[in-house]
């Protein structure tokens, strides 16, 4: 018997593709996937985390605790504001909500876990007047009664436990991850609705307004300056802000209004004041 | 970002310097496989059964590793299945090049022929998320060497 062997043929056992045009199609498609997955565990989580009771929130929230302020012009004059929108959103008992003074000069406020809302002594000494005030602490009190802050960590972790089950890595710690006390990410649904809120509470405590149409601008005259606010960064676009609390005003027939001033003293009180506490 | 930018660099690398690195494995072994046509490997497992032959077993080992843009491709192919043709590639070469090594082994020995030719593949080291970082194939077989062709 006669053996022999003959060249082997070559792209038989070799599929006669070119590797980058795989690439950019699966590149494509896992970008697409990665994408849609992403969306979708967002979403879902949002979704389950509006489920989760205030009471939970609270002992997330209890990690960081501050201490109170000490008795002073300021925490007296700003827990009688607090109070007011309190009243004027119509916050259930079982919500109550914790604002914290920050002395750091960053042009910022944002609501988190547990009823925390943190007010940057940098954005308010930029306020005009009382009813920008008034209208600031409203929408940030908003987040908190419209859950956002939770629905936010929840549509975050959503996709990041998706993306750690789609990738095969090890799961992240979500609840360190996700910043758990810092600015959570809003949708922009979600400022549109605490702004709404903010403008009802503000009509019904003072009849008009002027405050949140001031705030708006203010806030929009300060983002055109070098250094933007972080406060805006998941917002909705300042013009379409100040339509909204036009056409609202126009909707109820309200007046422009003579907007409140603030005390004479509040930025020497703002000065004065030392470490982050809690009114 | 800088993840993205050095990861994009090192695709890049990979590559051209992968693709360079095949083209010029495949020459060599289309090269050596012609100049070994006259060495038959056998896949049948009786050879003659005559007295004319010394057995000898005969071995050729290669280790080849996936270069980064292969293994890149085929993290993205798991996605969605299929082939993993980043990988057909970088087989076929190790099999051809375990052949090679082996007939050459069998033609030091003065083998005419090498029959029950068999193929073993091994997970030398596992790259990151378990997937393959280098792999071991061994081609084995009986070489037969005529009586008058002992060294």
């Amino acid at each position: 018997m006669h053996y022999s062997n003959r060249q082997p043929p070559e792209h038989i056992n070799v599929t006669p593709v070119h590797p980058l045009r795989d690439l950019l199609v699966l590149g494509a498609g896992a970008l697409a996937l990665v994408a849609a997955v992403a969306v979708f565990a967002g979403v879902a989580g949002r979704l389950a985390a509006g489920w989760v009771p205030f009471s939970y929130e609270q002992q997330l929230a209890r990690r960081f605790p501050a201490p109170p302020c000490p008795p002073s012009p300021l925490r007296h004059y700003l827990t009688g504001i607090s109070e007011e929108v309190r009243v004027a959103l119509r916050l259930p008992a079982h919500m109550p909500i914790t604002a914290r003074l920050h002395p750091d000069d960053t042009l910022n406020a944002f609501a988190t876990l547990g009823g925390n809302v943190v007010l940057y002594r940098g954005l308010l000494q930029q306020l005009p007047h009382e009813d920008a005030l008034f209208a600031l602490i409203a929408h940030e009190y908003a987040h908190v009664l419209h859950r956002d802050p939770i629905r936010g960590l929840g549509g975050v972790a959503g996709a990041q436990l998706a993306m750690a089950a789609l990738l095969g890595r090890q799961p992240v710690n979500v609840l360190d991850d996700a910043g758990l006390y810092t600015a959570l990410n809003f949708s922009r649904d979600m400022e549109r609705a605490a702004d709404h809120a903010a403008l009802t509470g503000l009509a019904g405590a003072r009849a008009h307004v002027a405050g949140a149409l001031d705030l708006f601008a203010q806030l929009a005259a300060l983002r055109e300056q070098d250094e933007p606010p972080a406060f805006f960064n998941t917002h909705p676009q300042d013009a379409e802000r100040l339509q909204a609390a036009r056409d609202f005003a126009a909707e109820l027939g309200l007046p422009l209004g003579a907007p409140r001033p603030l005390p004479v003293d509040f930025q020497r009180w703002l000065g004065e004041l030392e470490t982050a506490c809690a009114l | 970002m800088l993840d993205l930018i050095v990861g994009a660099i090192l695709l890049c690398v990979a590559f051209v310097v992968g693709t360079q690195l095949e083209r010029r494995h495949y020459r060599s072994l289309i090269e050596r496989e012609q100049r070994l046509l006259h060495l038959p490997a056998i896949a049948s497992r009786r050879p003659p059964a005559d007295s004319l032959f010394q057995h000898h077993l005969v071995m050729g080992s290669t280790v080849v590793s996936v270069d980064y843009f292969k293994r890149f491709l085929a993290t993205l192919r798991m996605l969605f299945g299929g082939n993993l043709t980043s990988y057909e590639s970088l087989l076929d070469r190790a099999r051809r090049e375990a052949l090679v090594r082996m007939k050459l082994a069998a033609q030091q020995l003065g083998a005419t022929h090498v029959f029950n030719v068999k193929y073993e593949t091994t997970s030398i080291s596992k790259g990151r998320g378990n997937q393959i970082g280098s792999v071991e194939m061994l081609a084995y077989g009986t070489a037969l060497v005529p009586h008058r062709a002992e060294p």
